[in-house]
């Protein structure tokens, strides 16, 4: 038995030892991904470490592929980056901003939310998504909180390299694969625009249901914003559904909370222009390149009007 | 607290560690304390179910003991099984027979309403069903002593590694093990953790990854083409058998770790050249529980009908293992298919043994290949009618895969990843299966190879198991 000890302690050392070495390994691939063309993969890495373009998009996946960088450049005359991230959620998103404004303030953050970010019951999955935070779980007091929601042992898990860059390998692997190759989407993910069949109009209906602490994260941020002087435009993209979200308390807590902070907010979600087409949406809830140059050409003067 | 959780990571040491520090008379009662908190955690409520069971269970095996007629030794053992079976049948099967009554006078245009439960599967109930009924069933065959201590049947039927999803254990296998119950052997401890770190491995890494695709596709079966309904379901058989047998890899690790023996539940069932030889290694504890209880006495009452008999018995066996699977038409469906198929090979098992002898195929790599595909197609297609939620469902994925083909569905970074998962695991059982003695790594001399074949699984579960998914498939049987 003192043999078998013995090794288990050896084993521990070792297993230590490797997983220091696993840390110090993603340290050098995340430092060597922020200098690739900015994907979704490394969209927060660059954020919170090394964008410097006047306006940055922040959102999930309808704003990595609704918002079309290359036109709000030569609209606005300004940089502009995608930095969206697919499947995230306001509060990592919210972190996220909140990263990029200690180290350097943009002219303008478009930010793809809309009044569901308010409700309670996404909780589980944004959970799970709050993972994509775990680069920043040492240096970022509300990125770890985040983390640390998940479950109450996270804080120990968190201590492996390893655990910390589960699921992670893959997709800095995958960046590194593709190449420095030249950046014209600037992080927008076109979406095409045939060989599926154009969707049918869902009907998505929601209940009351409003979540006082991500109220209070939403506000904290634009205030945070605010303070910094940095300027915001929240959207809400068009989606191909009938739906009476606007009628329910989130909904109205959140415009209430734009007004009062005087954030300009533009939401489309049920335009008419956009209603009554389904051939500009890859899906009910995404537009596809056709769909998401037409929400370009509708949105650019009203965020220039707002800048 | 799962296999899988955090939770059992500080539970499971902990109580390896106990259970070697107390005096051999407290550890049966430990670990039966143990195995009913583990349980606790889980549905509490449900203890006492499980305890009802086992107070049943001690109950009719002393009472059969004290009978010397035989008649009504035989009567107590069919009373004991139908009180057993009842509360599977309350939480599992209450529900499917009472919509197939309501449909059934619907058809007829009588409308009649029926009360339903709703109540949640107590866990693992199938499984401790199942080892009562055998150790019922041996008491009255005298293939096992009755068994006095109440605390022991407690064990034998809560023992928390099995409890949950088995193996199926038996008594003759269990109660000496309960009794003798000494300290942990060092080669017990190396042992049972290599086989846990090894089911941690086909959970988290191969079978919860193809899980993310398969399940990306299968629940939204309208949207995908044949072509992507076609890999999710050539991907499932492996899904199913990184789940069940990493699960039951964990289970019969972690009774290692108390020096228990648990009899194994898989044995590379994708090396199978027949059915038959698949079912013999596929879910083995089940189907060796089949064998002995249905089977053999079916096989053995019509054994007068020769090869009918056979078929007979053969069908009602796997109609057995359908209806345990699960109380849905589409699961008692696949377990005829099962039957169906075995009875064929059955019918033309003497014309193939010819076959093979005259042309020489029974050692012929190509053709053992060609058989261990087709066996696989084969399962992997029943498998569509085993995982469907309703005909209409598996009907509209064996349309789509011969009449719709199409660009496949690729999500690149999980697919790549389950490849190569998938590709260690077989390369894993292709050694085992063909080349036992070569290439150890867990087994090797070699404490250097040894050591970075334990931190390589390890390094792979923590970096790309999925760590965040959810039960074990067959929690719910």
């Amino acid at each position: 038995m003192k043999k078998l000890l013995y090794k288990t302690l050896v084993f521990i050392a070792l297993f230590i030892a490797f997983d220091y070495g696993i840390g110090l390994l993603f340290t050098s691939l995340e430092d060597k991904v922020i200098d690739y063309p900015i994907n979704y993969g490394n969209a927060y890495l660059k954020a919170a470490r090394n964008l410097e373009d006047d306006v940055v998009i922040i959102g999930e996946s309808r704003a990595h592929g609704n918002f079309i960088p290359s036109i709000l450049e030569d609209s606005l005359g300004m940089s502009v980056v995608n930095a969206a991230s697919n499947g995230s959620y306001m509060s990592q998103q919210a972190a996220v901003i909140r990263m990029m404004l200690n180290r350097y303030v943009p002219q303008l953050i478009i930010w793809e939310v809309n009044p569901t970010s308010l409700m309670e019951t996404f909780q589980s999955d944004e959970l799970d998504a709050a993972l994509d935070l775990t680069p920043f779980y040492k240096s970022d007091s509300l990125s770890r909180y985040l983390v640390q929601q998940r479950d109450g042992y996270e804080w120990i898990k968190m201590q492996s390299n390893a655990y910390r860059n589960n699921n992670k390998l893959v997709g800095l692997l995958l960046i590194i694969a593709s190449g420095h190759h030249d950046d014209n989407l600037k992080g927008y993910n076109p979406l095409s625009t045939s060989g599926y069949i154009f969707p049918s109009k869902k009907e998505h209906l929601f209940d009351d249901d409003f979540s006082k602490y991500r109220y209070d994260l939403l506000k904290s941020t634009l205030e945070f914003a605010g303070r910094k002087g940095c300027r915001m435009v929240l959207v809400s993209s068009p989606q191909y559904e009938i739906t009476n979200l606007n009628s329910t308390i989130q909904a109205q807590m959140f415009e209430s909370l734009m007004d009062s902070l005087n954030v300009s907010y533009f939401d489309y979600r049920c335009d008419e222009r956009f209603q009554t087409d389904s051939t500009y949406f890859k899906d009910c809830s995404h537009l596809n390149q056709k769909g998401a140059q037409a929400f370009m050409q509708i949105i650019i003067p009203e965020i220039s009007s707002a800048i | 607290m799962t296999f899988t959780s955090f939770e059992f990571l500080l539970f499971f040491p902990a109580v390896v560690l106990l259970y070697n520090i107390i005096p051999q008379k407290w550890r049966l009662f430990y670990l039966l304390a143990a195995s009913y908190v583990f349980y606790a955690f889980l549905q509490p409520v449900y203890l006492i179910l499980l305890a009802a069971v086992t107070a049943t269970t001690y109950g009719f095996t002393r009472w059969m003991e004290n009978v010397d007629d035989d008649d009504k030794k035989h009567k107590i053992m069919i009373w004991g099984i139908v009180v057993i079976l009842l509360p599977l049948f309350f939480f599992k099967y209450f529900n499917f027979v009472d919509e197939s009554i309501t449909s059934l006078f619907q058809s007829m245009g009588i409308g009649i309403t029926m009360p339903t439960i709703r109540w949640m599967l107590p866990l693992g109930i199938s499984y401790y069903t199942f080892m009562a009924i055998g150790y019922l069933v041996d008491v009255y065959n005298e293939d096992v002593e009755v068994e006095h201590n109440v605390c022991a049947v407690g064990l034998f039927l809560s023992f928390f590694p099995i409890v949950l999803s088995g193996p199926i254990e038996r008594a003759g296998n269990m109660f000496p093990q309960i009794k003798a119950m000494e300290r942990s052997k060092p080669i017990d401890l190396t042992s049972g953790a290599k086989l846990m770190l090894w089911g941690y491995f086909m959970k988290l890494c191969v079978a919860d990854r193809l899980g993310i695709y398969i399940d990306a596709v299968y629940s939204n079966v309208a949207q995908h083409n044949g072509t992507s309904l076609a890999l999710a379901a050539l991907l499932f058989p492996i899904q199913e058998y990184g789940d069940l047998g990493g699960y039951s890899l964990l289970a019969i690790g972690a009774a290692r770790c108390f020096g228990f023996k648990i009899v194994p539940n898989f044995n590379r069932p994708f090396f199978s050249t027949s059915m038959s030889n698949f079912w013999r290694r596929w879910h083995m504890s089940l189907i060796k529980w089949l064998t002995d209880y249905i089977y053999t006495p079916i096989s053995y009452a019509l054994r007068s009908k020769k090869m009918w008999g056979i078929v007979i018995a053969l069908l009602v066996t796997f109609l057995v293992s359908g209806i345990w699977h699960g109380a849905a038409l589409t699961v008692i469906c696949w377990g005829l298919m099962q039957g169906v198929l075995l009875s064929i090979e059955t019918v033309f098992q003497n014309k193939r043994n010819n076959f093979e002898e005259k042309f020489k195929l029974k050692k012929n790599g190509l053709y053992i290949f060609v058989c261990c595909v087709v066996v696989y197609i084969i399962f992997a297609f029943t498998e569509i009618y085993g995982m469907s939620s309703s005909f209409a469902e598996a009907n509209l994925i064996v349309k789509k895969i011969f009449t719709e083909p199409g660009a496949l569905f690729i999500d690149k970074t999980t697919l790549s990843v389950a490849v190569l998962m998938t590709v260690i695991l077989f390369f894993k059982d292709l050694r085992d299966e063909f080349f036992p003695n070569k290439l150890r790594c867990f087994e090797s001399k070699s404490i250097v190879v040894r050591f970075g074949s334990y931190l390589l699984i390890c390094f792979l579960i923590l970096l790309l198991g999925v760590l965040n998914a959810g039960q074990f498939i067959y929690f719910q049987f």
